[in-house]
């Protein structure tokens, strides 16, 4: 068991009309052993931005708290929630300044009443990038063109819902690194609805 | 000894008996001595205007200038000692594009005005300095979840709101509406305070103005029919063009009449969608050409009203 | 391995300086991102475009937006020009590199000097820089350069400009394996600059129809 826990997975995140969705499988492996098989690859950085981890579970978790922390001063300083663009921002600086050092692939997304659903990738080197899909980690290889050839932005909830656990499925069932069930959340734009953080079954 | 400080006024680290920090209000002291420096917050932009008196024949008259640009969406105008006022102006500067390049958002302007607050009363807590000798005049265009609903409500893009802040040399912030200082402060604000908005003023306020508004119609109304006697000036019905005048028209009331003639006005406005810009100087002399001939009109028309700048005097609270 | 971005040709032409590079992010070899721009207009004046590591480049980026901020702040009617901007870039590159931590980058500069002619200039991560008439970055370094030597010229006009690099890009979508065929166009001029939305570029396929002897 000498090899570090590394988070080989499957992670994306999309915009749909009226809100964003992230969504990530549950498998944590040690080398061929699956250490955890319900794990939590979604972190909340605020009440309507949220990341997805994939690398090194130690960097990422770091990145997730340390960004959590800072934009929960921010978000005081300023007296309103932050910006989904202030959560990129704040990760971007510190996965660019310890590149070297770090292994993380990152998504941003959430939703601010100023700027409505955004979703940045943040992949490994200290990049970040605002993009409508983006789909990280191991198993994203294998679903690459069925996410160019599927995503709509106009889908609504329940099609982008439907389209986020259809593509994980796919993932995890052609790469070894990826597997358990698939957990998302869904951010809507606004304010009356909740924010929901669900579980599925692959439906392969 | 005997003076007001009686020994407690030499360091900002010793109270006085009655609490107070005499090197503080010292320090307003050399504000309020020097030029007049006024700012009207408008439905979307803002404006700084100031006198500044002439220091000499020689100087170069758009030299001293007194309303720094701290970024795109922020100015400040700096009253009292200019000096200790850039000083504010090249740290304020920094924390901007600080911010932005932390947060990669404008830096909201009340954020800005409390920094900027701190790094003032700092200076009033040590013994080695000494306070700022300036009223900072802090304003910009903050785009924040209040101006999104606000043009979500409206169904118009969100270029954000203005906003206005006074920090003394304690370090005190406060939101303003309009603002006076310096020398011809007294008169000045009497002025902006009947610019005030109607939900604005206090109700001894609005009763004057309705008596002022009432001889004022019934004047108009024998002289020249009744147009235009209820359209009511105020700070969120003016464009920034008329509320130039307007500065000019208050800082000319307010002006030093021991002497023989105004220094020179500076105005620098910001707007929604609009960076921190001064007004031509040429067309600042125009307005002040055309205000100076409306005062004496105005003041050769009714030689019999009481002078209402005295009038203002015993509303004045400090 | 990181996110980089592809090939930039820049030319020169009889009154404004012309640049094209494609939208594409690529991870080693996969087309990653699509659709990105990798041309960045600065002021009214200045474009600036990369190819090589997008992260050093974003926050080289970053870096040049607080000095444009800092224009604004000073309020005294001095702006950078491009020239200056390349300067300072190459103040920077250089010393990244001097501190062993090199910028990945090949940065293209176009706009304008003090005297209001054009600029185009070239520096790469070491800090090497020049000045030029033309220039390529990435493997239209080796594709697009020769065929512009051939045919460039100090009179030539806009649209001989526009033809010269369209007819680079089609040699670059056809033989290298990282460039994307959505292209984008842009030019600096006295008006003022201008990006156009990436356009499709196809190449002449029709040497398909040529069989082998049997």
């Amino acid at each position: 068991m000498a090899e570090p826990v590394k988070l080989g997975t499957t992670i994306m995140s999309v915009k749909y009309a009226g809100g964003v969705i992230l969504g990530a499988d549950t498998r944590t492996s040690a080398g061929s052993y699956v250490a955890n098989r319900v794990s939590y690859k979604i972190s909340k950085l605020s009440d309507r931005i949220y990341c997805c981890r994939s690398g090194s579970a130690a960097d990422t978790r770091f990145l997730a708290d340390v960004t959590k922390t800072n934009l929960s001063m921010h978000s005081s300083i300023i007296e309103e929630p932050p910006l989904v663009r202030t959560a990129a921002r704040l990760m971007r600086h510190y996965t660019y300044a310890y590149r070297e050092h770090l292994s993380a692939g990152l998504i941003v997304a959430g939703v601010d009443e100023i700027e409505g659903p955004k979703v940045f990738q943040l992949p490994s080197g200290g990049s970040a990038i605002e993009i409508p899909v983006a789909i990280g980690g191991s198993g994203s290889t294998f679903i690459t063109a069925f996410v160019d050839a599927n995503y709509r932005p106009d889908m609504n909830k329940a099609e982008a819902l439907q389209f986020v656990i259809r593509a994980i499925s796919h993932a995890m069932d052609r790469d070894g690194s990826s597997g358990g069930i698939i957990r998302t959340v869904v951010i809507p734009e606004s304010e009356d609805e909740e924010v929901a953080e669900e579980w599925h079954k692959t439906v392969l | 000894m005997s003076g007001i400080g009686a020994g407690y006024d030499l360091s900002v680290t010793t109270f006085s008996q009655e609490g107070r920090i005499f090197q503080v209000e010292y320090a307003s002291k050399a504000v309020e001595t020097r030029g007049t420096m006024l700012s009207m917050r408008l439905d979307d932009s803002i404006l700084i205007a100031t006198e500044k008196p002439t220091l000499s024949k020689m100087a170069i008259s758009s030299s001293r200038r007194r309303v720094y640009r701290i970024s795109s969406h922020i100015m400040m105008g700096v009253s009292g000692i200019l000096a200790d006022g850039r000083a504010i102006v090249e740290w304020a500067r920094e924390e901007t594009s600080r911010f932005k390049d932390n947060y990669d958002r404008d830096i909201p302007v009340f954020v800005l005005a409390e920094r900027v607050g701190n790094f003032m009363h700092a200076y009033t807590t040590h013994p080695s300095v000494r306070p700022f000798g300036t009223t900072i005049c802090l304003c910009g265009v903050t785009k924040d979840v209040q101006s999104a609903r606000a043009s979500r409500a409206a169904k118009k893009p969100d270029n954000g709101r203005p906003e206005l802040f006074q920090i003394t040399p304690s370090g005190d912030v406060n939101r303003m509406h309009a603002m006076a200082v310096g020398k011809g402060r007294q008169v000045a604000r009497v002025e902006l305070e009947k610019l005030l908005p109607p939900h604005n003023r206090d109700a001894f306020t609005i009763e004057m103005d309705a008596q002022r508004r009432q001889v004022e119609a019934a004047r108009d109304t024998e002289e020249e029919g009744e147009e235009e006697a209820a359209a009511e000036k105020h700070l969120d019905n003016m464009t920034l063009d008329i509320a130039a005048k307007e500065a000019v028209r208050i800082l000319y009331l307010a002006r030093d009449a021991s002497e023989t003639e105004m220094g020179e006005i500076e105005i620098c406005g910001i707007g929604v969608g609009m960076i921190p810009t001064f007004i031509p100087a040429e067309k600042i002399k125009n307005l002040l050409e055309e205000v100076k001939k409306e005062e004496e009109e105005e003041s050769s028309d009714d030689d019999e009203e009481t002078d209402e700048a005295e009038l203002g005097e015993s509303s004045e609270t400090e | 391995m990181t996110l980089s971005g592809g090939s930039i040709i820049a030319i020169k032409y009889k009154g404004g300086v012309m640049m094209t590079a494609d939208t594409l992010l690529s991870f080693g070899r996969m087309a990653r991102y699509r659709g990105f721009s990798r041309i960045r207009s600065f002021g009214d004046n200045t474009l600036i475009s990369f190819t090589g590591d997008h992260a050093d480049f974003t926050t080289l980026m970053e870096e040049m937006e607080k000095e444009i901020e800092h224009d604004v702040q000073q309020d005294d009617g001095v702006v950078l020009n491009a020239s200056e901007i390349h300067t300072l870039l190459t103040r920077i590159l250089y010393h990244h590199r001097s501190d062993m931590k090199p910028k990945w980058t090949y940065l293209i500069v176009a706009g304008s000097d003090k005297d209001g002619k054009s600029f185009l200039g070239y520096i790469d991560l070491y800090g090497t820089h020049f000045e030029c008439d033309y220039t390529a970055t990435g493997y239209a370094e080796d594709l697009a350069l020769p065929m512009i030597r051939r045919e460039w010229n100090p009179e030539i006009t806009e649209d001989q400009a526009a033809a010269l690099l369209q007819k680079c890009v089609k040699v670059c979508v056809a033989r290298d394996c990282k460039q994307s065929s959505d292209i984008q166009f842009a030019k600096v001029s006295e008006t003022g600059t201008s990006l156009s939305r990436p356009v499709k570029i196809d190449c002449d396929w029709s040497v398909a129809s040529y069989k082998e002897i049997e």
